[in-house]
């Protein structure tokens, strides 16, 4: 469509597959192409280095939902911490009214997607792969998924590529690239999440990192750049503030005064036999009421652990 | 001459009376023919039979000898046969005196050694059963299982050593005296259970669901890292169960008698069964089969414990076959030599890791298991079989620093519950429902009720459906288990004695939900 006729030229001896619909700047149904010289291609993504010569899209491409972008990685092995982490930070984000960019890779990055997407928020998924190859099947259904809720999949690599190894790590250059800053929960040594976090070093973006387990093998490389001050400490308080809700946690544990609460703020998280054990409460009085305080959203439970929320 | 002895034989749990009749005769070469459709077993009997005789002391006559095994259309199968063809060969022979008078006629059945011993066989307590149905006072059965057909009333049982004390008995020299009737109930008195569940440290939660799920009949799925007890708790799980009826022992039994599990010299089925077959275990071992079809776990497991162990390695086709049996509580098997019914009224207790490695979510130790390799993991028990489960429980690994804690000890009563105590609240529980369910065809406890049963028998207040919208949407609970909500929380105020379902027990029962899985 925005396009000069010699490039079009250009791209057609390169792509055969998409030769014949060239014109209307549709590669197959529900695809689209954009190039960094027209009005709607993210400014984030012109200074990328290496250039990003053109980019597939599925979806609404919508100038919005580049505007306010944080990237959310992680490792492809998510633990139940992990799990969690992305409970409690993808929805703040969302409020805070940013989209979510990722990598459509199982694990931590899809569970982003997901959370985000129950959340009503926009997200974007940066393919390492040709935009309609059928890597797995989770990822495509969520991929349709994230193009119903007018969000965007985007890839460099023309329909038809399988992924190889080479391209997830220029891949990460675009998730950087689009995102303000970027989240790493959960990354190994020598894992692909740190490739991220060097593109966003080159890129001067900030990164959070989610410190994790001394005894966790994938939070190793996130505590190592944690350590290195290349990455910035995220605690819950930073998740917080960065979501201007600070107020509103004090509140709710202030509310509560009853014997449960009281008895896990001071020991800390228990499960419900130690519980029992210390109260000399039945067990099912206690899982009757923890539900029911847990309805109230004054605890949670992680790991069969009840804690004061 | 022609001699007339009557046996029985048994397809599946059903009985049928065999008429073995023998002709020797002086004319013709010497032969020994037997028909009436016998299987291996009852062909080489010929040889047992011939061996026996002669070891006993008497002669096997060197004529022409026919051995026909009436109702010739039905197939005969076992080594039970040994015992009537001798009879009758010593009486056709003329060594016994021949009895015509046949409605007085008693039921012989056994199998021989060569040296005239009578041997242990299978299915004893069918021969019993069979004899008082056709009114027949006596019957003669090896003395191993005498015990097993001492509990059926009203008809004497002899118990037989050799072939040459049935001789000596028959033909007046040495009378056999029969064994004493076994009463039931005072063998059911004096069964204790394995384990008992105040041997059981710590677990208070999984404990808890036992409970719930022996009162209404739930069926319960414990996952947890290995060691964390699970084995342990399924074993003492009978133990809270009430105790076996004498009618129930007795169907028990009799299940076990055809299976010829039942222990040599024990009369009775005392506890309730607990099978716990291992993954490896075939469909076939699993419901049952066999050419002369036989009960398989589902129906050694009736009216007690089927334990799976492992439940995502068994094989899902394993699986699956049990769902139609859960369903009905009975288990039909069609073979070439018959059909058999077998009743297989189990409940299910099942135990899995949370994943392949076994360490998810552990305290302590790292799970190294791929997202994808936990959800192929979690892939292996279907739906529906999930559907048929109503309570999910997390099982923690033991803390020990912290059972051997002084608190423990300071209110043990409250933790250390025996299985007697448990029972007794369980038993409660099974009687509000038996009471509950009496005008209702095919539904004994609240695991069994249909949707529309659910509706009628667990009805809310105001409050407490508004609690359970609110958990519906909170835990985004789908309406299947909004309904098994329901059941449990019908059992659990069951339990508690109460005859509404209130907020407490609905928030205790949604604890259970299907999300360990």
């Amino acid at each position: 469509m925005h396009r000069t006729l010699p490039r079009a030229l250009f791209f057609m001896n390169l792509l055969i597959i998409s030769r014949n619909s060239c014109h209307t700047g549709e590669v197959n149904e529900g695809i689209g192409e954009i190039y960094p010289e027209d009005n709607s291609f993210p400014r984030s993504l012109i200074k990328v280095a290496p250039n990003i010569k053109k980019l597939w899209y599925r979806g609404t491409f919508d100038d919005a939902i580049f505007d306010k972008c944080v990237a959310v990685v992680g490792s492809r092995h998510m633990s139940r911490y992990g799990k969690q982490v992305i409970s409690e930070l993808v929805p703040r984000l969302i409020l805070a009214g940013y989209s979510i960019v990722s990598g459509l890779m199982y694990g931590i990055d899809q569970e982003a997607h997901k959370i985000a997407l129950q959340n009503n928020g926009k997200v974007i998924a940066v393919l390492g792969y040709g935009i309609d190859y059928d890597c797995e099947e989770g990822a495509t259904m969520l991929a349709n998924k994230i193009v119903e809720n007018g969000g965007a999949i985007l890839s460099e690599y023309a329909p038809g590529s399988i992924s190889q190894r080479w391209m997830f790590p220029q891949r990460n250059r675009i998730v950087v690239g689009l995102a303000e800053s970027v989240f790493i929960v959960e990354a190994g040594e020598k894992s692909g999440s740190l490739n991220t976090a060097e593109w966003a070093i080159k890129m001067k973006k900030k990164i959070y990192g989610v410190p994790g387990s001394m005894f966790s093998s994938t939070s190793m490389g996130i505590n190592r750049l944690i350590a290195s001050g290349q990455a910035k400490l995220l605690t819950m308080k930073e998740v917080e503030e960065w979501s201007g809700d600070a107020s509103r946690h004090e509140d709710k544990v202030l509310q509560s005064h009853d014997e449960l609460t009281t008895i896990l703020k001071i020991d800390g998280p228990m499960s419900v036999n130690e519980l029992s054990r210390k109260t000399g409460k039945s067990v099912g009085d206690l899982l009757a009421q923890l539900l029911q305080a847990e309805l109230k959203g004054q605890v949670n439970e992680e790991r069969s652990l009840w804690k004061v929320v | 001459m022609l001699a007339r002895v009557k046996s029985v034989a048994t397809v599946g749990l059903e009985t049928v009376e065999v008429v073995v009749e023998v002709d020797v005769a002086n004319k013709g070469f010497p032969a020994f023919d037997m028909v009436g459709l016998p299987d291996k077993a009852v062909g080489e009997s010929r040889a047992r039979v011939r061996k026996a005789i002669e070891n006993s002391g008497y002669t096997f006559p060197d004529k022409r000898i026919t051995v026909n095994l009436a109702p010739a259309d039905l197939h005969k199968e076992g080594s039970n046969y040994d015992l009537p063809i001798a009879v009758g060969i010593l009486m056709a022979s003329e060594v016994l005196p021949i009895q015509n008078d046949s409605a007085s006629q008693p039921y012989f059945y056994g199998e021989l050694g060569l040296d005239g011993s009578v041997k242990r066989v299978r299915g004893t307590l069918l021969v019993a059963m069979c004899a008082k149905e056709n009114s027949v006072d006596e019957i003669f059965v090896p003395i191993e299982c005498t015990a097993e057909g001492a509990v059926v009333n009203g008809v004497s049982v002899h118990p037989l050593r050799t072939l040459k004390e049935l001789v000596n008995h028959i033909s007046g020299t040495k009378k056999i005296e029969a064994v004493k009737n076994i009463e039931v109930n005072e063998l059911l008195d004096d069964a204790t259970p394995t384990v008992d569940f105040s041997e059981i440290a710590g677990q208070e939660v999984a404990k808890r669901a036992a409970e719930i799920s022996a009162a209404g009949g739930h069926n319960l799925l414990l996952v947890g890292p290995p060691g964390a007890g699970k084995t342990m708790l399924a074993k003492a799980f009978p133990s809270i169960l009430p105790p076996l009826s004498s009618e129930e022992s007795l169907e028990v039994t009799r299940i076990y008698s055809v299976a010829g599990e039942l222990p040599a010299g024990q009369a009775l089925m005392r506890r309730r069964p607990y099978r716990a077959p291992h993954h490896t275990a075939s469909m076939i071992s699993i419901i049952g089969g066999g050419t002369n079809p036989m009960p398989g776990e589902i129906s050694l497991a009736h009216l007690g414990v089927l334990f799976l162990d492992e439940l995502p390695e068994f094989p899902r086709s394993t699986l699956e076959v049990l769902r139609q049996p859960m369903e009905d509580g009975k288990v039909a098997i069609s073979r070439a030599a018959g059909r058999a019914e077998y009743p297989a009224k189990f409940m299910l207790l099942a135990s899995a890791n949370p994943c392949p490695c076994g360490y998810l979510n552990h305290p302590t130790k790292e799970c190294n298991c791929g997202e994808r390799v936990i959800g192929k993991y979690r892939a292996r028990i279907s739906g529906p079989i999930l559907d048929r489960i109503d309570l999910h429980v997390w099982v923690d690994p033991v803390e020990v620093s912290k059972l051997t804690s002084t608190n423990i000890n300071n209110q043990s009563s409250i933790y250390n519950e025996s299985s007697e105590q448990i029972c007794e609240r369980v038993r409660k529980a099974r009687v509000m429902q038996a009471s509950r369910f009496v005008s209702e065809k095919g539904i004994y406890n609240n695991a069994q009720m249909s949707n529309k049963s659910v509706k009628k028998y667990c009805e809310l207040n105001d409050a407490t459906s508004q609690f359970l919208q609110a958990a519906v949407v909170k835990y985004s609970l789908s309406a299947r288990a909004y309904f098994k909500v329901l059941k449990v929380a019908r059992t659990i105020a069951d339990l508690a004695g109460d005859l509404t379902v209130n907020v407490s027990h609905v928030a205790e029962a949604v604890q259970y939900r299907e999300s360990v899985w």
